[in-house]
């Protein structure tokens, strides 16, 4: 389970985050929305101990981040915008170095596997990375970050910049990833993936949570209207 | 912790193996440095060649002053001022040399041994030994050595600390530039275990070319059979002097920068380390301890000499019996005898100034290097190039012995001159060969000071604590920040 | 449109803190060098100055001694400071600076500076030349090396081909920016030289002023060399991180490689004898002339003859002159004729030494500017050899001087020589002659030559193929 229980950020005289608190229930999706600036990617570097907190506290799975940002890593797995490899390994290479760093060790086979699952296609597995197009390292990515079972999972505009097969490709293995019992927290712009990705959508504006959404009970256009009311009526 | 030790060096080795600029570099420093090892045994050789002919010199002269003491004879045939049974001629005909014989490590760390003459004359009355062998570098090409030779040493102090900026430039900045490091952050690695271990992978690399280079120098040189003692020591400093450069890479690294900002880094350090500080640090001293125009040593070898040569011998003889109290003070038999008794009290005299002037000019030396030493925890390139060839018996200090030694045997050669002379007993052939002692053949390595081991190991501490000051900047920044 | 994207190339590097950091290192470095070398030269000046006046003050005070013993007592010769030493200390460190000047003997220059210094003497100095040669290059390339590379991983460079800004154009204008950054450095070098110069009352003599337009000239045409190669692989080359590492390994192998390599390829292609060879060899050459000590030598009695007869008298006691002092000239110069031969042997084999890094100067052109740097200064080997020579033929002058004293200065009398009292404070001191500019360029015009072609070459090279550099990266 992902908590945030009244988190407050500031940087210098910024305030990023202003008491924010949501919780993401194992097997649940949560898409993260708001305009650039409203704190987003600050909430997934809280939740991934890269920033510490100025009030409030985080937890992953029962554990403190400010705590022990360690132990609470080892139970995350994250998907960045633009997921980027070593260029001189191969993909098979690339998931078998990030997973051996989180501890895990696969056979050849496993690894194939899990790529695949990733929807990687299988002639590209042992090809290296540096000729990928981002699509294919986006899937290398959700290899890495699924490999380690981890019980919460943060994306960061995972979608952004691909097609719109592969960000259906990718909506689908996220829904798998939570029907595992993960926790998801998806942070995007993209409204229409977001209504079909997530069981429970929320926005934030100026590091407040100012609207929360059920996305299945309305369509991606009247999510949208939502949302840039949302917007108007703050700004 | 060793299963990522284990994935960490399976990937180091797909980062070298992988990228051609890499091991390039590696090859081509495992090139140089046989090179290097070829070029200083190349030097070596040469050196033993003229120390060879030298014995064939001295061979020569000896075999013909021989026959003429079985011919029963003083001299050649037709010239009969010659005489090898009077102090004078015997002392011109037992050519012997002191001789610098290189070390086994001569050939990994040349050193100033093809600046500084290894060889001198021992004569009793020929004149001041000690300053009378040629400068070889002005009988030379004065360009090759501008351009500085190529051994193992320089391979050590300059290559080594280049090797290992092209293996660690970009460990850390590579994710960074690529945006990687969240998700290796994320895969719960402790951020300075995995720099450490990143680092000291190519470190245990680059020490481990190095000591193969070692191993393959002192097997090709010897040095490993006959001064293992030497040796073992020599291959330590390079394997410190590796750690060293590989923590102040390290200390880079831990700053957190980009590639780029790290590669600048690097570089700036090795070129103030192994370029600007050496040569600042020459400039400066020398300033300080300028190396003239050794007017002390000229007025000796000429106006002192001839004072002594034009003027009355009875000055010199209370200070030259002092030094010799056994001497019979008879009258000499013959005027022949008389000129070379007074010759060699002159000579005597001679030397004394010498000695002082050598002994001025060697403290003058000591002054200017212990100057330069206060530095040497800024200029490691120099103070391990100044321990090797210590070893290898080719610095300064080495040449200042060697000097002094010359010293020693031409003054024994002209007291071994001064008992025949005084009791007026002619050089028999056991007397004449009993000269050939004053010929001198030896090593000069000395082991590295203690202040070498600290002068390293205070800029090691340095990049340590460099390290952990910047490795906990970094993440504190980082976590205010959020930016990795 | 070169000189908008020159100027826009200024503020870029303005802009970045490392190029500026980077390039007030280099210009710090520089004046200091200058005030650093024209502080060594003054102490070396009045070091030089002192050791002769305590050298003529022995001289002037010599009595009762004969001219042949003075020939013996003999004279020492000093080596000055090379026109530009401040600037290119080249050679002078690894040369003898004092010369023993004596009758019979020709003694090569001893006491360098490298003879009383640590190995320290061969981690480099630091002098201008060295550092616009040496150091220079890498701080430029460090500075350029993203100049085009930054630019097409930005977008910028896309955006600028768009607007219809020819990538020859924009080639251009980084290269001028960064060229005319290293003509500011050399510049504020020249200047700051000059200032220094002048303040400590020296004279900007028509040969200096041209030794120095040729230093600076070289250097600022080498520096263009680099800047164009800088420039160049950052165009070419698919990432920015490559061309750092280029630049990098290039700067090594020009600079510490290269140089070490060829002088030891150039030694063991043209090697020199041993100096016991070289000594063994001088000293049978020179027993074939007259001995000094055997009065049954032929080629002696024969000259005796030659002499008396020349006279028309009997024996040496009818003379009008002293005949030791005219065979002592006899044999003096035949000593002369076997030192020419060897050391112009030995002088021969050292020309095809240098003579090797001269043709790899053409592949190399740090090799080009740092033998024009130290030819420009005159304190290459050439300008060494000139004083060698210089010494030696003042040995000679006053040798024969002396000899001829020997043979004159005097009167017979009752057939015994009487020696007159001879003022040898007469015989002047060694005066050496400076080499002028065009000395330096007759040694060195395959080093310009290899210079000017580099920057041709390189000019043209960037020319060409400018329009065809990737203006998008590689997988972007």
């Amino acid at each position: 389970m992902i908590v945030t229980n009244n988190v407050s950020k500031s940087f210098g005289k910024t305030k990023a985050l202003r008491g924010l608190s949501l919780k993401v229930e194992p097997g649940e999706v949560l898409g993260l929305l708001g305009p650039n600036g409203a704190g987003k990617t600050t909430t997934i570097h809280l939740l991934l101990g890269f920033l510490e907190a100025d009030k409030g506290s985080v937890t992953i799975d029962g554990v403190d981040v400010a705590k022990d940002p360690d132990e609470a890593r080892r139970r995350t797995g994250y998907i960045s915008e633009n997921v980027a490899l070593y260029p001189f390994l191969t993909a098979r290479e690339n998931l078998e170095h990030f997973a051996s760093l989180a501890g895990l060790s696969f056979s050849d086979t496993e690894l194939g596997e899990r790529l695949e699952a990733a929807g990687l296609a299988s002639h590209a597995i042992n090809h290296r990375v540096s000729t990928f197009s981002k699509g294919m390292r986006q899937k290398v990515g959700i290899a890495i970050a699924t490999s380690k079972s981890a019980k919460a999972v943060v994306l960061d505009e995972p979608a952004s910049g691909l097609d719109p097969h592969a960000s259906h490709e990718l909506s689908t293995l996220v829904r798998k990833v939570a029907d595992e019992g993960a926790s998801v927290l998806m942070a995007t712009h993209d409204l229409f993936r977001a209504k079909e990705t997530c069981d429970r959508v929320i926005i934030l504006q100026a590091g407040k949570l100012v609207r929360e959404l059920d996305p299945s009970t309305m369509t991606a256009n009247d999510l949208e209207d939502i949302y840039l009311q949302q917007m108007e009526t703050k700004s | 912790m060793i299963d990522i030790l284990k994935a960490l060096v399976r990937f180091e080795w797909m980062r070298l193996s992988r990228s051609r600029m890499r091991a390039s570099a590696i090859l081509v420093f495992f090139a140089c440095g046989l090179y290097a090892i070829a070029s200083g045994q190349h030097h070596v050789s040469t050196w033993k060649e003229t120390l060879d002919e030298l014995t064939q010199r001295e061979t020569t002269q000896r075999e013909q002053a021989l026959a003429w003491f079985s011919a029963g004879r003083t001299g050649p045939e037709g010239r009969t001022w010659i005489d090898v049974s009077q102090a004078r001629w015997a002392d011109r005909y037992a050519s012997a040399h002191a001789v610098m014989e290189p070390e086994p490590l001569a050939a990994l760390a040349i050193g100033l041994s093809d600046i500084r003459a290894t060889w001198a004359t021992v004569s009793g009355m020929g004149g001041a030994r000690p300053f009378q062998t040629a400068d070889p570098a002005t009988l030379g090409n004065a360009e090759k050595l501008l351009a500085g030779n190529f051994d193992l040493a320089f391979v050590f102090a300059y290559l080594l600390p280049l090797l290992l900026l092209v293996l660690l430039f970009d460990v850390g900045g590579l994710e960074r530039d690529l945006g990687m490091m969240r998700m290796v952050r994320v895969q719960s690695v402790s951020p300075r275990s995995w720099l450490l271990l990143r680092a000291a992978l190519p470190i245990v690399l680059v020490a481990m070319l190095a000591l193969l280079l070692c191993v393959v120098g002192g097997l090709w040189s010897g040095a490993i059979g006959a001064t293992f003692g030497s040796w073992s020591t020599f291959t330590l400093l390079v394997l410190g002097y590796t750690c060293l450069w590989g923590a102040l890479f390290a200390a880079v690294l831990a700053a957190g920068t980009g590639v780029s900002a790290a590669a600048l880094w690097m570089v700036g350090l090795w070129l103030g380390f192994c370029v600007v500080v050496p040569a600042a640090v020459r400039q400066v001293v020398g300033q300080e301890h300028p190396s003239l125009y050794a007017s002390e040593l000229t007025t000796a070898m000429r106006a002192e000499r001839y004072e002594i040569l034009l003027g009355d011998v009875a000055e010199h003889e209370p200070a030259f019996y002092q030094a010799r109290p056994n001497l019979p003070t008879s009258e000499p038999s013959s005027r022949a005898s008389g000129s070379t008794r007074r010759r060699i009290v002159q000579q005597a005299a001679f030397l004394d100034i010498v000695g002082d002037v050598t002994q001025k000019m060697s403290s003058d030396e000591i002054a200017r290097e212990t100057a330069v030493a206060r530095w040497g925890w800024v200029n490691p390139a120099y103070v391990l190039q100044r321990a090797l060839c210590g070893l290898a018996g080719t610095e300064s200090v080495s040449f200042r012995a060697h000097r002094d030694d010359v010293f020693t045997s031409v003054t024994s050669r002209l007291d071994a001159l001064v008992g025949p002379t005084w009791n007026e007993q002619p050089f028999t052939l056991e007397t004449f060969e009993g000269l050939f002692e004053h010929g001198l053949s030896q090593r000069y390595g000395l082991p590295p000071r203690a202040g070498t081991w600290s002068r390293l190991l205070v800029l090691l501490v340095i990049a340590v604590v460099a390290f952990v000051v910047l490795a906990t900047m970094r993440g504190k920044r980082e976590r205010q920040a959020g930016v990795i | 449109m070169i000189a908008r994207l020159f100027r826009l190339e200024l503020r870029a590097i303005r802009s970045d803190g490392r190029s500026v950091a980077l390039l007030v290192i280099a210009l710090a470095m520089l004046v200091l060098s200058a005030w650093i070398g024209a502080d060594a030269r003054r102490v070396a000046d009045e070091g030089r100055a002192q050791a002769l006046e305590v050298s003529r003050a022995q001289w002037e005070s010599i009595q009762g001694l004969s001219a042949h013993a003075v020939g013996h007592y003999g004279s020492y010769v000093y080596k000055p400071g090379g026109a530009l030493a401040a600037l290119d200390g080249g050679v002078m460190p690894f040369t003898g600076k004092v010369v023993r000047v004596e009758a019979h003997v020709q003694t090569p220059p001893s006491h360098s500076d490298a003879s009383s210094w640590s190995s320290l003497v061969r981690l480099g100095a630091f002098d201008a030349g060295s550092i616009l040669a040496h150091v220079l290059p890498l701080l430029l390339a460090f500075t350029a090396f993203s100049s085009v590379a930054r630019d097409r991983e930005t977008g910028l460079l896309r955006s600028l081909v768009a607007q219809g800004v020819p990538l020859r154009d924009v080639l251009w204008g980084k290269v001028l920016a960064y060229w005319a950054l290293a003509l500011v450095l050399v510049a504020a070098l020249t200047v700051t030289h000059v200032g220094i110069d002048l303040t400590s009352g020296g004279a900007l003599t028509g040969d200096t002023i041209a030794r120095l337009t040729g230093f600076a000239g070289s250097h600022a045409i080498h520096l263009l060399v680099v800047v164009v190669l800088s420039v160049g692989v950052s165009a070419w080359v698919a990432d920015s991180r490559a061309a750092l590492a280029i630049l990098t390994i290039a700067w090594l192998g020009a600079t510490v490689i290269l140089p070490r390599i060829t002088a030891q390829l150039g030694s063991q292609l043209y090697p020199l004898s041993s100096q016991v060879e070289f000594e063994d060899a001088m000293k049978v050459d020179r027993s074939k002339g007259l001995d000094g000590h055997d009065p049954h030598d032929e080629r002696r009695l024969a000259l005796q003859q030659q002499i008396l007869d020349e006279y028309g008298v009997q024996n040496a006691r009818e003379l009008p002159v002293n005949i030791g002092g005219l065979l002592m000239q006899a044999d003096d110069e035949y000593g002369d004729k076997v030192w020419d031969h060897h050391f112009g042997n030995r002088h021969a084999t050292v020309r095809k030494q240098i003579g090797v890094t001269q043709a790899v100067a053409f592949l190399n052109p740090y090799q080009a500017v740092r033998g024009l740097s130290m030819a420009f200064a005159g304190t290459d080997q050439f300008h060494d050899v000139q004083f060698q020579r210089q010494a030696e033929n003042y040995r000679r002058v006053m040798v024969g001087t002396l000899n001829n004293l020997d043979a004159t200065a005097g009167r017979r009398e009752n057939g015994r020589w009487i020696r007159d009292e001879i003022d040898y404070a007469d015989i002047a001191d060694f005066q050496f002659e400076t080499q002028q500019v065009g000395f330096a360029l007759g040694n060195r015009w395959p080093e310009l030559l290899a210079l000017i072609a580099w920057a041709v070459a390189s000019v043209v090279m960037l020319n060409k193929h400018a329009g065809r550099i990737p203006v998008v990266g590689a997988g972007r």
